[in-house]
């Protein structure tokens, strides 16, 4: 719509240019025919003054012919003149000359009639030298006026040149406005175009968003399956392993070698330790699609807990303070409790051998967030090896000299990571490490 | 089948039946007791005792069992008019929270996930049988 505006209003201003152009064009040719007028104004006066010189000097009647001419010609030019010409200044100097006229063709009359007594009165009246003073005079006007007239036909020939200039630059723009309603044009179509390009493309993305989503579902139900059969199918052998290795060494370990006894025992740890990877491994899957709900839950509580359980499963025992207050966060109540608890089994765990860990969890407040920080004695972590330590089945030592499943860490983070916080690592000035977890505070906490 | 089974243990896995016929032994826990290896087989053996009206004191029942699973069993009995005062003890690997939510919905009355060591299901078999068979023997 806009284009076709554009274009109708070019249009319209490309005739009104043109317009103005013929008009131009029309004045200046009148120019030229009042000129020609004039010139014919003087040209049949000379034919009458030359037809009356003739009959002067000869007496001869067909030499009157020409003024005979001129004297129906000369009222004709003049009413011609006055017909045509239109500016004011020029129509004042015609009706100046009209009386010259007159008075030159009453002269040349007077003339023509004495001559008809002879050539001496006729000649008398020439010799007065009024007839010469007309002309001179009506040539003048004439004269006057031809000056006038052209410098008229400057101006129009100016003003022509103007409304030339005028109607170039007008179809000039309206060429530049026809391309620009092109380009509008040829702009509001691609945009279009891309418009309905995006719809189908957004359209296309929804699509695609919704077969990944029923494909997700599906991925999650089938890992939710996998995770029951692992769960249930793979550890039934392994209790079967454990419980028979366990069951002869109560049963017959006394008919065995002491050799005997220690494969039954290597039988039942090992079995043991893969239960260990089956159930962290199901931890760390179920941590990953379950849907957590966060609620405040206090620091203090989830770390002595925390450490009860470590205690419960660590024969060397370890010591631990507690900077308390610790605050409260918001987070999934279980998960909160296993991230605390890998972190304190981690802190008790890598120390120096015949050394009792001694951890110190203490924490602080960061915007509206608290870190906690586990510090230990421990063995540390090489700079190098602080990123890779959090992803799973990473282990920077052998199970002989520490055991684990090497998912106790990945579990930390996805766990710290699903309720919305981060979690990292760096040395402790004491030289162990300190591993520290980020959660967003409790409303209740920042009221205090 | 002797009239005096008192226990119905519903296992599939050989190994788990095994390791729990040696922790009876060992427990000294003498009770007549008979095994159906799956659900389907569960379910004929109960409808033909029901029959002979000689029913059991207690039902020890896995949850994953091949052709009809623990839960449809549990819910047959929990429905039945007859059979649904009988005990149902679940003895599953699984220590999924769900699974325990979804039995007791259907009426189980105690939960116990098969302990890792034999010792341990030991003590187990021998608390089944003073909490759920040790009344009838007092009687």
């Amino acid at each position: 719509v806009l284009s076709a505006a554009l274009l109708a209003l070019s249009t319209l201003a490309v005739i009104v240019g043109l317009n103005a152009l013929r008009g131009g064009r029309s004045e200046v040719n009148r120019t030229t025919e009042i000129q020609r007028q004039a010139a014919d104004l003087q040209t049949s006066l000379r034919a009458a003054e030359t037809g009356q010189r003739g009959y002067l000097l000869t007496g001869l009647e067909r030499y009157l012919s020409p003024y005979d001419k001129a004297l129906v010609q000369i009222p004709r030019d003049y009413s011609n003149l006055t017909r045509s010409v239109r500016d004011p200044g020029q129509l004042r100097r015609l009706q100046f000359l009209r009386p010259f006229i007159e008075a030159k063709l009453a002269e040349l009359a007077e003339t023509v009639r004495l001559r008809e007594r002879g050539l001496e009165p006729a000649l008398r009246v020439v010799r007065t030298d009024v007839g010469q003073a007309l002309t001179e005079r009506i040539d003048a006007v004439l004269a006057d006026f031809a000056a006038a007239e052209q410098a008229l036909l400057v101006q129009r020939v100016e003003a022509e040149e103007r409304i030339a200039r005028r109607t170039t630059a007008a179809a000039g723009i309206c060429g530049l406005l026809s391309i620009l309603s092109a380009l509008l044009g040829v702009y509001l179509i691609y945009q279009q175009r891309s418009s309905e390009q995006l719809i189908r493309y957004s359209r296309r993305l929804e699509r695609e968003v919704e077969e990944r989503t029923i494909r997700l579902s599906e991925a999650n139900r089938e890992l939710d399956a996998f995770a029951y059969t692992i769960s249930h199918d793979l550890r039934a052998p392994l209790r079967a392993m454990h419980g028979y290795a366990d069951a002869l060494e109560e049963d017959e370990g006394e008919r065995l070698s002491e050799e005997g006894l220690g494969f039954l025992r290597a039988i039942a740890a090992a079995a043991v330790r893969m239960n260990a990877l089956i159930e962290d491994i199901l931890a760390y899957a179920r941590l990953a699609r379950e849907d957590l709900v966060l609620r405040p839950q206090r620091l203090e509580a989830a770390v002595n807990r925390a450490h009860e359980d470590v205690l419960a499963g660590d024969l060397r025992g370890s010591e631990i303070l507690i900077e308390d207050p610790l605050g409260t966060v918001m987070a999934h109540g279980p998960t909160l409790q296993q991230v605390i608890y890998n972190l304190l089994s981690n802190a008790s765990k890598f120390v120096h051998s015949h050394q009792i860990a001694r951890i110190k969890v203490s924490s602080k407040r960061c915007g509206d967030r608290i870190r906690l920080a586990v510090e230990d004695n421990g063995i540390g972590v090489a700079p190098e090896h602080r990123d890779q330590i959090f992803a799973p089945f990473s282990r920077l030592h052998g199970v002989e000299s520490y055991p684990g499943t090497g998912i106790g860490l990945a579990i930390v983070r996805r766990g710290v990571e699903r309720m919305g916080g981060a979690c990292g690592l760096e040395p402790a000035t004491g030289g162990g490490s300190r591993f520290w977890f980020e959660l967003a505070a409790a409303p209740t906490e920042e009221q205090e | 089948m002797t009239e005096a089974v008192e226990m119905l243990v519903v296992e599939d896995d050989p190994h788990d039946l095994a390791l729990l016929r040696r922790a009876m032994r060992r427990a000294s826990v003498d009770v007549g007791y008979d095994v159906a290896s799956d659900g389907d087989e569960a379910v004929t053996w109960l409808e033909r005792v029901l029959a002979m009206d000689s029913l059991p004191r207690v039902v020890l029942l896995d949850l994953k069992l091949p052709r009809r699973s623990g839960f449809d069993v549990l819910a047959w009995m929990k429905s039945h008019d007859k059979l649904r005062r009988i005990p149902v003890v679940i003895f599953t690997s699984s220590n999924v929270g769900t699974d325990l939510d979804r039995a007791y919905d259907l009426g189980a009355n105690s939960y116990l996930v098969k302990p890792a060591t034999p010792s341990d299901l030991v003590a187990m078999v021998a608390q089944i049988d003073s909490y759920w068979l040790g009344v009838n023997r007092i009687r």
